[in-house]
Order: C-alpha cells, then sequence, then structure tokens
C-alpha cells in the first residue's frame, strides 16, 4: 500500500469536540466517557474532500471535519495522502475531490528504489503557466499555425474581392492579411496564457500543495511528484501508469489517458543530469 | 526532544501486563518494514540504530498463518554501548527490583513510536524445532511456529513466544563465561533475561546469553521479560470459538501473543498511540537498515559447543508441542479412548478438532509435553489398532527420534507381524530398531560421535508428508464407500 509510511494523523475538531485520527485504521474518539469508533478503511464508503471541509462516510455515520481542524497545510496534505493510499486498496470508496496539478496519490505503489533522481522544489506560477503555454503550443501548435494560414487567406481572399482585382491591389492586401494573421495569432497565444493563469488560480485557490514544496522523483521503476511533507522515499507511480510525454523548452509533461500527471521543470534538474534522466523518461514512455 | 513514555498495567488471567505508548522517539531500535518487492516477500528487520540485526522475511506475502524466515546477520557488539544499557536495565528489574518503566529507562528512551505491552514470560533456548538457540539462525531458514498468528490455535488461544533468537554473535561464546553463568545461575536458580517479540513464539534475547545456556546446562528455567510492539486490533467476530459470556458483542481487542486485552480497558492516550502509529512507520534509521539487511551477515566462525547444550536442546518442547498445550488445557482418559476408537466428537462436542487428524496431531504434541509416558502408550496403542492405519504413517515417522524401548517392542512386533495393513511403515520400524539397538549398544560417552546411535531430530517435513498420505488414503476410503 502507498503512503502507509506517513505519519498518522490526530485532527481535534473544537466545533464538535470529536477527535478523528487517520492512520492504519480511521478512529473517532466522541469524548472520555465514549468507546472510540474504530473502522477499517474497507468500512468507509465515501470521502468527499470539499474546499471548506472533509466528509468521511462509514455504512454506520458521516462524519465531517471542518478545514480549520486541520491544524497545518501540512497535516491536511498528510491525511490527504492516507486516504488515496487507502482508496488504491479500497477502491470501493467514493471519492470526490478539488483540482490538482500534483498525481493523485491513488496511481502511487509502494516501490522503493535505491537509484533515484530525487529533486526539490515549489512549482512557481510562470513555471506552470509557461508549462501550460508550451503543452498548448505543443498539443495544438499545428493547428493555430494552419487557423493562422487560413485565416490570412481568407481575408486576403474577402480583400481582393471587396478592393478590386488581384493583379492590381495584391500588394496591399497581402501586408493587410498578414498582419490580420498574426495579429489573431497572438490574440490565441494571450488567451492560452490567460486560461492558463487562470487555471492555475483556480488550483491554487482549493489546493495548498501549491505553495509547498515539490519532490520529484524519476526513477527507472517509476515517477512521483509529492509534497515534500509526504515524501518518505517509498512510494512511486509506476511508468506502465504513463501513456506518453512531451517535452518542451521549459519542462517534460506526462500524461495519463490525455490528463498531464507529472510535471518536470527542467529547471530543477541538474544540468549535467538532464540527457540521462530525460533518456530515463524516454525508455519507459513513448514521447509526443 | 526526549522520548515521552506512558504506561499503565492490567492484571489479564492472574500475569500482569504493563502496556506503554511511546511518542516523540528517536526510534532507533525495533522492527522496520525493509520489504524491497513487495509481490515476492515481506521482510521486516530487527534494528538497533544503523544496524540491522535479524531479518524476518514472510514469503507467503498475505498469509498470516504462514510460517517465517528468521536470519541473524550482525551483532549486537556492534550497537555501541546498547548492550550495556540492557545489562543495567536487567540488572535494575530482576536484582534491584525497579518498576518496568524505570527499570527499562535507559532502553525503552531508544523504542521506535508506538504501543508496547511488556510482560515475563518462561523461554526455552532452543529454535523451537530441538536445536540451541544460539547456533540456529546463522542460516537463513523457515522455522515452525513463527507465523503471525498460529496455524493450530488460530486466534482463538493465546500462544506465550517461547524460542530465543540471539542477538550476540556466536564469536563471543567461551568457556570462561559461560562458568561464571553457571556459578550465577546454581546461586539465581534461574536466569533471566530481557527480550524482544519478533514474530509468533519467537523472541531476540538481548542480554545474557551465557546465562541462559548456563540454565539449560543445569536444568534451570528461563525467565524473560518481553517487549512486544502491539500491531493488531481483533473484534469477537475474529474468532472461531462460541462467545463466552465474557465477550461482549463487537468488543475490540488488542493483540498480544500472551493475551488479548479489551479496549475498553485502555485509557484513550494509549489507545492514540496506538493509532496514531502506523505499521509501517519509517525513521532516520530506516533507509540504512534498509540497506543493511540486503547486505550479507557479519557472523563469523564457529565455535563447538558443549556436549550438554546440544543433547539437553532435543529434550525440550518444540513448538507444536507449546502450540497444542496452549489448545488443550486438559485432556482426560475417556477423551483418549474416544480418539483411539476414531472418534473426533465426545458428548456431543469437538474433542479438539472436527478433523480427526489434526486431532490426533494436537493430542499426540499435547501428551508429549505434558505427560511423556501417557504419549508413549497412546502412540503405541495408535499402532496397534488396525484400523487407524491411515494415521500409522505419521505416527512410526513421529516416534522415530524417541529412543525408547516400547516403541522399540512395538516396531520388533511390527516387523514380525505378517498383517498387510503395517506394509507402509515396515521400512521405518526397520530403521527405528537398527538405530535403537545401536543406542543401547552404544557406550553414554562414545553416543555422541557415533550418528547412528544419536537420537535424530523431528523431521517436520516427513511428519507433514505422512500426514498427507494419511488424509489421501482417508479420502480414498471414503470414495471407495461412496461407490
Amino acid at each position: 500500500m502507498a503512503f502507509e509510511t506517513v505519519n498518522g494523523q490526530k485532527v481535534f475538531s473544537s466545533t464538535t469536540g470529536m477527535t478523528y485520527i487517520f492512520g492504519d485504521y480511521f478512529v473517532v474518539f466522541r469524548g472520555d466517557n465514549f468507546q472510540p469508533e474504530i473502522y477499517e478503511w474497507g468500512d468507509v464508503t465515501s470521502v468527499n474532500d470539499g474546499i471548506t471541509e472533509m466528509v468521511i462516510t462509514t455504512d454506520s455515520a458521516v462524519y465531517t471535519i471542518e478545514r480549520n481542524a486541520f491544524r497545518s497545510d501540512d497535516q491536511y496534505l498528510s491525511v490527504r495522502a492516507i486516504i488515496e493510499g487507502q482508496i488504491a486498496v479500497h477502491p470501493t470508496i467514493k471519492y470526490k475531490f478539488n483540482k490538482r496539478i500534483l498525481p493523485l496519490k491513488f496511481l502511487y505503489r509502494n516501490i522503493t528504489t535505491p537509484n533515484a533522481y530525487v529533486m526539490r522544489g515549489v512549482y512557481e506560477e510562470k513555471v506552470i503557466n509557461s508549462c501550460n503555454i508550451s503543452l498548448v503550443s505543443a498539443k495544438y501548435g499545428r493547428y493555430i499555425f494552419l487557423f493562422a494560414l487560413i485565416l490570412i487567406i481568407v481575408i486576403f481572399a474577402a480583400l481582393v474581392k471587396i478592393m478590386g482585382t488581384l493583379a492590381d491591389d495584391w500588394y496591399y492586401c497581402l501586408p493587410i492579411a498578414l498582419f490580420s494573421g498574426i495579429i489573431i495569432s497572438v490574440a490565441i497565444y494571450l488567451v492560452v496564457g490567460m486560461t492558463a493563469r487562470h487555471k492555475y488560480n483556480q488550483v491554487n485557490k482549493v489546493d495548498p500543495a501549491l505553495s509547498k514544496e515539490i519532490t520529484i522523483v524519476v526513477a527507472p521503476e517509476g515517477f512521483a511528484a509529492i509534497e515534500s511533507c509526504v515524501y518518505t522515499g517509498h512510494d512511486l507511480i509506476p511508468w506502465n501508469e504513463a501513456s506518453f510525454f512531451i517535452e518542451t523548452h521549459v519542462g517534460v509533461v506526462v500524461f495519463r489517458d490525455n490528463e498531464s500527471v507529472f510535471w518536470l521543470p527542467k529547471s530543477y534538474i541538474p544540468k549535467n543530469e538532464q540527457n540521462n534522466l530525460i533518456s530515463i523518461i524516454a525508455t519507459r514512455v513513448k514521447q509526443r | 526532544m526526549k522520548t515521552s513514555i506512558a504506561s499503565e498495567s492490567h492484571i489479564i488471567n492472574n500475569k500482569e501486563y504493563t502496556i506503554l505508548g511511546v511518542t516523540k522517539s528517536p526510534g532507533s531500535f525495533g522492527i522496520c518494514n525493509t520489504t524491497i518487492q513487495r509481490d515476492r516477500e515481506i521482510k521486516e528487520t530487527f534494528f538497533i540504530g544503523h544496524e540491522a540485526l535479524i531479518n524476518i522475511i514472510q514469503k507467503s506475502v498475505n498469509d498470516k498463518y504462514s510460517n517465517k524466515i528468521l536470519h541473524q546477520i550482525s551483532t549486537i557488539e556492534r550497537c555501541g554501548d546498547f548492550s550495556r544499557r540492557v545489562a543495567l536495565s536487567c540488572t535494575d528489574y530482576f536484582e534491584n527490583n525497579k518498576n518496568i518503566q524505570a527499570a527499562l529507562e535507559p532502553v525503552l528512551d531508544y523504542l521506535k513510536n508506538g504501543l508496547y505491552v511488556i510482560y515475563e514470560n518462561e523461554m526455552f533456548p532452543t529454535d523451537g524445532g530441538g536445536s540451541f538457540f544460539w547456533s540456529s539462525y546463522m542460516m537463513s531458514h523457515e522455522f515452525g511456529g513463527s507465523s503471525t498468528f498460529s496455524s493450530v490455535c488460530k486466534l482463538d488461544y493465546d500462544v506465550p513466544p517461547a524460542f530465543l533468537v540471539p542477538t550476540e554473535g556466536l564469536s563471543t561464546f567461551n568457556d570462561k563465561s559461560l562458568n561464571a553463568s553457571i556459578e550465577k545461575v546454581k546461586k539465581d536458580e534461574e536466569a533471566v533475561g530481557l527480550c524482544f517479540h519478533l514474530t509468533g513464539m519467537f523472541c531476540a534475547l538481548l542480554s545474557n546469553h551465557h546465562d541462559v545456556a548456563a540454565a539449560l546446562m543445569l536444568n534451570k528455567k528461563v525467565r524473560c521479560l518481553v517487549i512486544e510492539p502491539i500491531k493488531y486490533i481483533l473484534s469477537t467476530n475474529d474468532f472461531e470459538h462460541k462467545k463466552t459470556s465474557d465477550e461482549a458483542e463487537n468488543e475490540k481487542y488488542i493483540y498480544t501473543c500472551c493475551a488479548k486485552i479489551p479496549l475498553s480497558k485502555i485509557s484513550q492516550p494509549l489507545l492514540e498511540t496506538f493509532f496514531i502509529t502506523r505499521t509501517c512507520e519509517t525513521g532516520k534509521y530506516t533507509d540504512s537498515v534498509i540497506y543493511n539487511s540486503e547486505k550479507s551477515s557479519h557472523l563469523k566462525g564457529k565455535k563447538t559447543l558443549p556436549k550438554g547444550i546440544i543433547e539437553k536442546c532435543d529434550k525440550l518442547p518444540d513448538c507444536e508441542m507449546l502450540q497444542s498445550a496452549a489448545m488443550i488445557s486438559y485432556l482426560s482418559e475417556e477423551e483418549i479412548s474416544a480418539l483411539l476408537q476414531g472418534e473426533t466428537m465426545l458428548n456431543d462436542s469437538y474433542i479438539i478438532n472436527k478433523n480427526y487428524y489434526t486431532s490426533i496431531t494436537i493430542a499426540l504434541s499435547y501428551l508429549q509435553y505434558k505427560n511423556f509416558s501417557r504419549f508413549l502408550e497412546f502412540a503405541v496403542d495408535i499402532l496397534k489398532n488396525e484400523e487407524l492405519s491411515a494415521v500409522h504413517q505419521y505416527v512410526a515417522t513421529r516416534l522415530q527420534p524417541i529412543m525408547n524401548e516400547k516403541i522399540s517392542i512395538m516396531f520388533k512386533e511390527i516387523l514380525e507381524s505378517e498383517n498387510p495393513v503395517y506394509g507402509p511403515i515396515k521400512t521405518l520400524a526397520e530403521k527405528y530398531t537398527k538405530r535403537y539397538k545401536a543406542y543401547t549398544e552404544t557406550p553414554p560417552e562414545e553416543k555422541t560421535s557415533r550418528a547412528e546411535a544419536v537420537p535424530m531430530k523431528r523431521n517436520l517435513e516427513n511428519e507433514i508428508n505422512a500426514l498427507e498420505m494419511a488424509k489421501r488414503i482417508q479420502s480414498s476410503k471414503v470414495e471407495r464407500n461412496l461407490n
């Protein structure tokens, strides 16, 4: 089971006066005079990790833990890692969660490897945004180029039709058409950039992981991008969970079912190791 | 940051158990998970600091009833002043009569975070199969009685730990220390020590190895203080037996080898310590312990042990005997007679088990431990009974290591008998008769040098094969009857 080495967490809710323990079991203490309610994770039916509260439902009870009951972001992230580690073992648990940049923890397996590249850093906004833009460029660049070309031709044809004959007016129409095409391409680029920033801000609002130090691991057995506070060196996503990867000028992005799961900014990689590291990825996942 | 320890004591079945919650510890002593490839095996390692001392390997990954491989790979001498701390704790507890928490403080401060139970227990200085403990774990192999839960007793009966795994290297064994220990044990009438529970019936002995060897030579008891990490919670639904009046519906217990302690008896802070500590929690030493547990053993050299030690180990109970004794509190003559008639039930309840062969195995082990002469009579009676031919091979195999006149006479009768029922065990009878003759004709001082005159050890593999054969014979008989 992944994340079984993450320390158990005790969360006290001052609103309800209840203490919750997240570990190998999910335990609820209602107070000194009550016996603890002990649940194996298989007994949990659903977890709803919302923006303001976390709702855990078992066969016999529903527990609502408000987000401010967690004493820190690190504690919340540890609890989330424990829950998602358990969901990998008990896939019957229904799980609702907010948007993320980091890969979901239930993709991880318990793998300990001595041959791993371990890098640390914060996923800065500009890195994520430029990765996002590069991603869009890499994915849709050729279509944008084609669109701009078609647009130039259409504008040129329209101008010629409006203004007169091709032989007389082409030296007016062509620069105007080219200029319009460039303007539209720039506008598309700006919209992509704004969308990327909006996307980042949306995730940043709901996921405290984005402001935390991230540990990135690339190993022959798998890869990981985990908040450093829950990284213990024993959990990786096996490469067979990845579908393909894209290399842009700012980083490497690994995809799973057309969704990005792993971001590796090139600035994190020591320069002399860049080729080795990317070749590890390239030998295990196909490049697009 | 100083280790925080909370403790409370409970008396269960007239025995005192001290439950200990350890938090904020540097985690430099205990058992950690060192599994590399989870699909192949689960490996745990008993460690002190960076030193990996004993590997505990489970090959059947999801089976808590399968035996494990135990392998000593390093020694406590390599762990700085830890052995001095253990010796100090032992003296404080056994000689200065300090309470457990005060006496063990030099050791407990280093324990991994978690919940522990500490109790006294009588231990046997063997590997559970008749070999001396100090020299048994240098080669990696599987040990009977090492499964997490007893395969004989399941979760219904408590099987206390009984066998020792050394932490000192055999190279430290010397006659001078042994003689000093002999004097000490003679004076104290027992040997004492401190143990850490590893798995099933096995504990790592942390101190006084020479004293334990001396106790074996002098036929004295070995009394140990056992530190057992608590890892499991059980509920009444996990038991196969019918609920007793003491067992409330849905009551939960913490599982220890010696007793199941109801959660309702344990205070909330200690329970919180248990639930917050994860089974596979890592610490600052985990990575180096994983690395060291994969390295080759540090144990060097061979030592010749005194004759008395090896011979006396054969006479101590093995894991099957102790498990059977844990399961049966008493076996009446009426019940033994019923078993000899091929019955598994008496007065509408099972005597031991619904399976006849399991019943015979357990009854033999129980009697061998509790009443040896009754064991011999029972075994001979089974062999005499032609209708129990299905278990003859098992009983004959089981009797092979025991040099006794009654058995010899029985085997001679079998050899002379022309009854086809005895055909399959005639080879075993012949082997036994030859070895018994050599045994009786050899003077005692030569017995250790002549292999054929020395009682052989129990061969559990042969016994299991014989039992399998008995089951096959029985099932073919049933099929024939149905046809």
